[in-house]
């Protein structure tokens, strides 16, 4: 089979100054346009892998992004593929007013300030943000600080993107509309989130890890709804899988 | 929590707060300079403080607010004062001089904050060639000033919580050293994943 790989990682290790080894030997693929979930229980080295994906961290084992292995050379050029979108959108929002930060990425890009101006225009009222320019990120609620902090990442077009835990700490509505968003997103997305129901929704397959390790991948509603699987590695059975097996 | 007490007047629809953001910089730099070039304090200072008190009052920032705001000179030129006491052979004159002349100075640069949002500011100060490091190390300490104020808050209420009514002097120095320094920890490891943030949209040390 002739697959266009998005992302090859082979034998990704990563040990803290400390001495603790938060990511030990992992290897998968992902496909071009495939869109798929990392889960696991707290300290599993998911956010750890994250940042090694993005040559943040200092790795040992080979990540290759479109074919193209990532090196600390070549780094800046190959994060121009990759969008993350942190956690906490405090970290990602840094700058005085929205405007200014979702600019600050294709400012660095060298594009011309008329570009900048359209695209930064185009993609807040994508994401429902018109209005937000002037506002300044310490003023906004947490759900509109991720919105924004998602403008800063997709209007660079990356083609590959990465979510660290998107929907936690977002109110019911807040995580439904956040869903909808990325499920419009197309491109390569790899999706780390205790959020199970979110996992089931959006991706086609996921990877479990634990301790640092890979413990298994696989089409994502035969891992989900395995409850020994699950329930060994800190994660639950979602109950809508639960409900579905009830009622069948 | 609470965010406005940085710029809180800043936004206030003076004619003053209407002005463009450089003229009032450019104001108040020149105004210093005045200040400094100002040899005789009585009739030359007696005109600077009068032009600053309707500056003040025309752009309706309430005065209290801004006198308050202005003491946070007093420590520093208490320091100065105790050394020009001691090294003057008669430094009476001199030190009203001085301590006027700072005085007036911050109260200026607190009017300006006062009538100028933070990033209006910047963008004049880009104007005037100031060096983008500059600018965007200014920008970040704005920006985080008001999350490192609210992490300190919520220790301080988590310390709160759990102190069961005794006195803060009860509970020793060590207890503050403490949370400070796991302050300056958390704030040391969000800068790396600010830096990260920053990595990934395309920023390198040489700057743009």
């Amino acid at each position: 089979m002739n697959r266009k790989w998005a992302l090859e990682l082979k034998n990704v290790s990563y040990q803290y100054p400390d001495g603790h080894q938060a990511l030990k030997e992992i290897s998968f693929k992902v496909a071009a346009g495939e869109r798929v979930g990392i889960i696991g229980p707290n300290g599993a080295g998911k956010t750890t892998l994250l940042l090694a994906i993005c040559g943040l961290i200092e790795f040992k084992g080979e990540i290759k992004i479109f074919g193209e292995p990532l090196t600390s050379t070549n780094s800046h050029y190959l994060r121009r593929k990759l969008g993350l979108l942190f956690q906490d959108p405090n970290d990602q929002l840094f700058m005085p007013r929205i405007y200014e930060d979702v600019a600050f990425g294709p400012k660095h890009l060298g594009w011309s300030e008329e570009e900048i101006q359209r695209k930064v225009k185009a993609t807040l009222k994508k994401l429902g943000l018109e209005g937000f320019e002037s506002r300044s990120g310490h003023h906004l609620s947490f759900g509109e600080k991720k919105r924004c902090a998602l403008a800063t990442v997709l209007v660079m077009e990356p083609e590959i993107l990465l979510f660290d835990e998107p929907t936690s700490n977002l109110d019911p509505r807040a995580r439904r509309e956040f869903i909808n968003i990325l499920k419009q997103i197309l491109g390569t997305q790899i999706i780390i989130s205790h959020d199970l129901e979110m996992i089931l929704r959006l991706t086609s397959r996921v990877i479990i890890l634990d301790k640092g390790k890979k413990i298994c991948e696989g089409e994502t509603r035969e891992i989900l709804s395995n409850p020994q699987l699950m329930e060994s590695h800190g994660l639950e059975v979602p109950a809508s899988l639960l409900l579905k097996s009830y009622t069948s | 929590m609470k965010h406005d007490f940085l710029d809180k007047y800043s936004y206030l629809n003076s004619p003053l707060h209407r002005l463009p953001a450089i003229f009032k910089l450019v104001f108040v730099l020149v105004y210093i300079l005045w200040l400094i070039s100002l040899g005789e304090w009585r009739v030359g200072y007696s005109i600077a403080g009068g032009l600053l008190l309707v500056l003040i009052l025309f752009s309706q920032v309430p005065l209290t607010y801004l006198f308050l705001r202005s003491l946070v000179i007093v420590p520093f030129l208490a320091l100065i004062l105790i050394f020009m006491a001691i090294s003057q052979p008669e430094p009476g004159e001199f030190m009203i001089l001085v301590s006027l002349r700072a005085w007036l100075s911050v109260l200026a640069l607190v009017w300006l904050i006062s009538t100028t949002p933070f990033p209006e500011l910047l963008k004049a100060m880009r104007k005037l060639r100031i060096p983008s490091i500059i600018l965007t190390l200014l920008g970040f300490i704005y920006r985080y000033f008001f999350l490192l104020s609210d992490e300190g808050q919520r220790m301080f209420r988590s310390v709160k919580m759990r102190s069961f009514g005794r006195k803060k002097s009860q509970m020793g120095i060590k207890t503050y050293a403490q949370i400070l320094g796991t302050l300056f920890l958390r704030s040391y490891e969000r800068s790396e994943r600010v830096y990260q943030a920053m990595l990934m949209r395309g920023f390198t040390e040489e700057g743009r």
